[in-house]
């Protein structure tokens, strides 16, 4: 095959040499943002060598970088009728969808098609996909790429510089020598034809631009850079250089505007500053990555990010990535010591001599030559000295997190780690994380600091690591002699950073009910409580902080407090934890969405592609391939979209799954035939067992009979259990429609539409309630669907196979009365209706259905009995209602809220009267003509007595007010009677609160007039 | 020597019908019985058992007319073994299991896959991860072959 290539390009050497040419032009101009130069470039090229995959590929991307989507759909079009092969078409399809979306299709669509080639055995197919499309090792593995013979499907040219990157990934895997180093002379000699002998200096230059760098003279180092940007023979083995600068003063101006040199080094700049959340940085560098993989050098982008954390990923990726870019083309002083195995933090040298550096990068150079010569004593009080020397936090973490790693201080490291995450947890891509771990489970360390450390990297690194801090979390309460983290709140005035995240963070329910010192969730719930007014008082959270999860677990008290209607309803999606993790993400991404231009959205184009090349499922992907506003929107929708589906502790599929799909719907539809002996097991061959105990009632009937008889029962057996599966396939969830499952939530464009406009002026709270409410509002169609599925269709096809089973029996058993087995089928038959019946009502929503329309007194009894699940207390209280007030109703949809409004105000009682839990509590209820009211009094201690002067009911009241409407509330919280008087009104803009304090009692007057 | 089980299962139905074999077909063992993660936490730690007989996932606590369970922990057995492991504890565990994938954390996993993580993991105490449906009878061929063995291994010491 080598053979072949080698005459392959002898044979286009001269069309190779022009590709070479202009495929650099292009690529140079796409970098400065010189974009009608770069067209031209890819215009000139087809011209001249004719048209090839990377042509189609390099003009997608620049109309893309444009947002010229109409053209791309007009180009894309005009190529799916040049091209002859299907796969071609295929490809073209991928290339489509990562130009909408890289990061998201990426994902979706082209690691699942690598996948199945390489479940199918078509690896060359796999590797050709690979080769293409997929950034190594940033979002893939190092494994040997298949695929040598397959990049023949190619013109010429697109196969020189497909086999030019085989080629860098043999190097990279198994050295150079053989065929490979043959290889790599030719493609260097061609590159020189191509380039010139400029190509040679690209070395001399990148080292002077490091040594610009690292004497800090910015504007020389970007004058130099400008001049020589086409000298070099990748441009991204410079990107790191500038990044740094930037990120080390941010007032410094970048080089090309407009350019993808400036987006790419943008990410980079705010990756070495860490001021935004480091997953959405490496999503942003890899969909750049993924979108500019078929650039020459394409390993030196992807080497930036290595560069940039070097501590996030594993170091022999960061090795064999160097290696793979040394390869390709030369890189910096840097690069070639990465490429050694170096560590590129403690053992890195600077090219300037030391007089010449800046103080901070002095005293980093000093930490290294002490580190060489293995003189660590000093090294400590240097890390102070670099601590305030340098603008960059991360680099001191970096460096000292490396010196306690290298010198075995894992009790340091582990301790470093904790301190640093406990104030600032983005830092975690900055710190040794695998390696503390590692450490901290191989030691079965148990200690405040390896539990922080747990805590992060189960959060951020590694969720399946889950149970590392769970063990060690139950692990330090035990060793402290205590059962629950309760018992070791102390009452020292101070919470340090340690203890706020242990208790703050750590101490959440999900942690905390791994251990078995709880008897029930109210138990538990009581816990967090207890923290949460800790935490409070020491002013670790917010008093809004503290209001909003303690009214989230009122909510989930109140939905048990339910418990009548709870077996009914079990549909439920827990929304609040899901929103708590949204919420960072979509924040920043709603930043991004309201900085992008307006116009590109006005511009926006949808182009519909079908991701099946053969149709083989029917299945129809989407692509919106739209203004970077859309795209923008479309990731968030999704992000939001898929955790509401498939969040694996809170989703809705997990919900359907655990609830309903596994065991308990098949159970329940079983149970009657069960019990009445009517459906066999399979055997170890596959085949239904006999029925025994219906052949051994009917003894004394001739053996063929007996025999039928079984074999209809066996029929019967295998004809329910199969529309069972079919029922259970229907309880499934979909983000693609399916034929087979009716919980599909397939993205409209017209739904989009909406979105913009929320997007653009809501916050990322009310957005993502938005989104839930439209995903709530079609998961109801769907339950209605289900619903209506369950007892019309399989209600009715239940029937027919039990009249079928019936018409069989009654053939077979000819004059035989076998009155016990037609009865048990028939009354069977009637049960299982009822069956059927129980379980569509499942299909409802437990939180808003949980309780049904109530009676104020109910509501008030519930409420009291939440109040002791919550706080492990029993108020005294009193009710007097009116008789007229038994005909008020409390709709069940607003019940939950009644319930967490009438809860505060006991808070609210217990925390202002001055009795704390022992304040007696009374309820008054009244009619009159058209309105009602609920008062809640309280007694108030002689000491609180003297502050409730009308002054101060008059400022309360105020304040209660005070956010002028209920949209601002939803923005501010409140708390208090604030959150009462507010929650209130959404349940009913008719609902007012009046305060009084009357005969050494407070009262809050609910009133609603209607 | 009386044998003692431990039946860990929250599914009402599912758990009458693996009672009804066990006392049909081994009336000399006592069954101990758990509906939840902590309750079977509790009596694992508490108690000398010869076999534990787990379903895969679990709700955190008994369900009740006034608790729902609390959080559903799809490899709650799992953790228990992990808990009992951890404790030295080295009654022989048995999963059965409804399900046929288990999806964790994003990741989706055959019970193959899981059944060989767990044999590597807890080595001779784990006996084996059982698909049941109530539709087949394999489930109790291995509880048998199970229970048997450790009859036998008892009777030879």
């Amino acid at each position: 095959m080598a053979a072949v290539y080698k005459g392959v390009i002898a044979a286009h050497s001269e069309e190779i040499i022009e590709f070479y040419r202009y495929r650099r032009s292009y690529e140079n101009a796409m970098l400065r943002g010189n974009y009608a130069e770069a067209l031209q470039a890819i215009e000139l090229c087809r011209a001249r060598v004719g048209e090839s995959f990377w042509y189609v590929r390099a003009m997608l991307a620049l109309l893309a970088r444009q947002g010229k989507f109409e053209e791309v759909e007009a180009f894309s079009s005009g190529c799916k009728e040049r091209f002859k092969s299907e796969f071609l078409v295929f490809l073209l399809r991928l290339t489509l969808l990562l130009a909408s979306d890289p990061a998201l299709h990426f994902k979706n669509i082209v690691t699942r098609t690598i996948k199945e080639l390489d479940e199918a055995h078509l690896s060359d197919w796999a590797g050709l996909l690979n080769l293409l499309f997929a950034p190594r090792p940033l979002a893939f593995t190092t494994e040997d790429l298949k695929g040598f013979s397959a990049i023949q499907i190619f013109p010429a040219v697109d196969q020189v510089y497909l086999l030019e990157s085989f080629v860098a990934e043999a190097i990279a895997n198994h050295g150079s020598d053989g065929d490979v180093f043959q290889f790599q002379k030719i493609f260097r000699n061609l590159k020189i034809a191509a380039y010139g002998n400029e190509i040679e200096k690209s070395a001399v230059i990148l080292d002077r631009l490091t040594l610009l760098y690292e004497q800090d003279k910015y504007e020389e180092l970007v004058a130099t850079l400008v001049s020589e940007f086409d000298k070099l023979e990748t441009p991204f083995a410079a990107l790191n250089l500038i990044a740094k600068s930037i990120a080390n003063d941010p007032t410094r101006v970048g080089p090309f505007p407009g350019g993808v040199w400036e987006s790419l080094r943008n990410i980079l700049t705010q990756v070495y500053r860490l001021e935004t959340s480091p997953a959405k940085l490496e999503e942003d560098f890899l969909s750049a990555a993924i979108s500019l993989h078929s650039f020459s050098g394409a390993s030196h982008l992807q080497l930036a990010i290595f560069k940039a954390l070097p501590n996030r990923f594993p170091s022999a990726q960061a090795v064999w990535l160097a290696n793979l870019a040394q390869a390709t083309s030369v890189g910096t002083a840097l690069t070639r010591e990465l490429a050694k195995g170096a560590d590129p933090i403690l053992s890195h040298k600077y090219l300037c001599e030391k007089s010449e550096l800046p103080n901070q990068r002095e005293i980093k150079q000093h930490i290294r030559e002490l580190w060489s010569c293995k003189k660590t004593e000093e090294i400590s009080e240097l890390l102070i000295q670099y601590k305030d020397a340098t603008p960059l936090k991360k680099d001191y973490v970096e460096l000292t997190s490396s010196f306690y790693f290298y010198t075995d201080q894992f009790t340091e490291l582990i301790q470093f780690c904790a301190e640093i995450l406990a104030v600032d947890p983005q830092m975690y891509v900055a710190l040794p994380m695998r390696e503390a771990v590692t450490h901290a489970e191989d030691q079965q360390l148990s200690s405040l600091a390896a539990l922080v450390v747990f805590y992060i990297y189960a959060k951020r690194v590694d969720s399946q690591k889950d149970y590392l801090l769970n063990e060690a979390y139950e692990e330090y309460l035990l060793e402290k002699g205590v059962d629950r983290p309760t018992k070791l709140i102390s009452s020292t005035d101070k919470v340090s950073p340690l203890e706020a995240i242990f208790f703050r963070d750590i101490s959440a329910l999900e942690t905390m009910d791994y251990l078995g010192c709880f008897d029930d969730s109210n138990e538990l719930r009581s816990e967090r409580v207890k923290i949460l007014d800790f935490l409070r008082e020491k002013l670790v959270i917010t008093a809004d902080a503290h209001r909003e999860e303690v009214d989230e677990i009122i909510g989930q008290v109140v939905v048990d407090a339910g418990a009548a209607e709870f077996n009914i309803n079990k549909i439920e999606v827990n929304t609040a934890p899901i929103k708590r993790d949204l919420v960072p993400d979509i924040t920043s991404m709603l930043v991004l969405y309201q900085s992008l231009d307006i116009d590109s959205h006005a511009s926006e184009k949808v182009i519909t592609v079908d991701a099946d090349p053969e149709g083989g499922d029917g299945e129809k992907l989407r692509a919106l391939v739209t203004g970077d506003r859309s795209t923008a929107l479309l990731r968030m929708f999704l992000l939001i979209r898929d955790r509401f589906l498939f969040d694996e502790k809170h989703g809705l599929d997990k919900n359907l799954s655990t609830e309903i799909r596994h065991g308990f719907f098949s159970n329940l539809m079983r149970s009657k035939l069960e019990e009445h002996k009517l459906i066999t097991e399979i055997d170890d061959s596959g085949r239904y067992k006999a029925n025994l105990y219906w052949r051994e009632a009917h003894a004394i009937v001739v053996q063929e009979l007996l025999d039928e008889i079984d074999a209809h029962l066996a029929w019967f057996s295998e004809a329910f259990n199969k529309l069972v599966s079919e029922a259970e396939e229907w309880m499934k969830v979909s983000r693609q429609p399916a034929d087979n499952r009716l919980f599909n939530f397939e993205l409209y464009l017209e739904d989009l539409a909406r979105y913009h406009v929320l997007a653009q002026r809501c916050d990322a709270e009310e957005f993502i309630d938005r989104c839930f409410d439209a995903l709530w509002l079609r998961v109801d169609e769907c339950l209605a669907e289900m619903r209506e599925k369950l007892n019309v269709s399989f209600k009715e096809s239940i029937n027919q196979l039990f009249e079928e089973l019936l018409g069989r029996i009654q053939k077979a058993r000819q004059n035989l009365p076998m009155a016990d087995l037609t009865g048990a089928i028939v009354q069977v038959k009637n049960d299982i209706r009822e069956d059927i019946t129980t379980a569509s009502e499942w299909f409802k929503r437990s939180e808003s259905g949980a309780i049904a329309s109530q009676t104020v007194e109910a509501l008030v009894k519930i409420s009291v009995e939440c109040f002791y699940r919550v706080r492990g207390v029993y108020l005294v209280f009193s009710i007097n209602m009116a008789p007229e007030l038994q005909n008020v109703l409390i709709y069940g949809g607003h019940a939950k809220s009644f319930i967490v409004v009438v809860v505060n105000l006991l808070e609210n009682a217990c925390r202002g009267s001055g009795f704390g839990l022992d304040t007696r509590i009374e309820f008054d209820g009244a009619v009159n003509d058209e309105s009602w009211s609920l008062a809640v009094r309280n007694s108030i201690s002689q000491e609180r007595l003297s502050v409730y002067t009308d002054e101060y009911l008059r400022d309360l009241d105020a304040r209660m007010r005070s956010p002028s409407s209920v949209p601002l509330m939803r923005k501010e919280g409140g708390t208090g009677l604030t959150k009462v008087f507010n929650q209130l009104r959404l349940i009913d803009d008719h609902f007012d609160v009046k305060l009084s304090a009357v005969r050494g009692t407070f009262e809050v007057r609910m009133v609603y007039d209607s | 020597m009386t044998h003692e089980l431990l039946l860990v299962e929250d599914n009402s139905h599912k758990r009458d019908r693996i009672v009804s074999f066990l006392t049909d077909s081994f009336p000399l063992w006592r069954i101990v019985q758990a509906h939840s993660f902590t309750a079977a936490s509790r009596y694992v730690l508490e108690r000398d058992f010869s076999v534990i007989l787990m379903d895969m996932s679990l709700p955190t606590y008994s369900k009740s007319e006034k608790d729902s369970g609390g959080r559903f922990r799809t490899f709650g057995g799992r953790e228990i073994a992990r808990k009992a492991l951890r404790r030295g504890i080295h009654a022989r565990i048995l999963f059965l299991t409804q399900y046929e994938a288990f999806s964790d954390q994003g990741t989706s996993k055959t019970l193959q896959t899981l059944d060989e993580e767990m044999r590597a993991e807890y080595g001779d105490i784990y006996v084996g991860l059982v698909h049941y449906d109530s539709s087949k009878s394999l489930w109790k061929e291995v509880i048998t072959k199970t229970l048997n063995e450790v009859e036998r291994e008892d009777s030879d010491c």
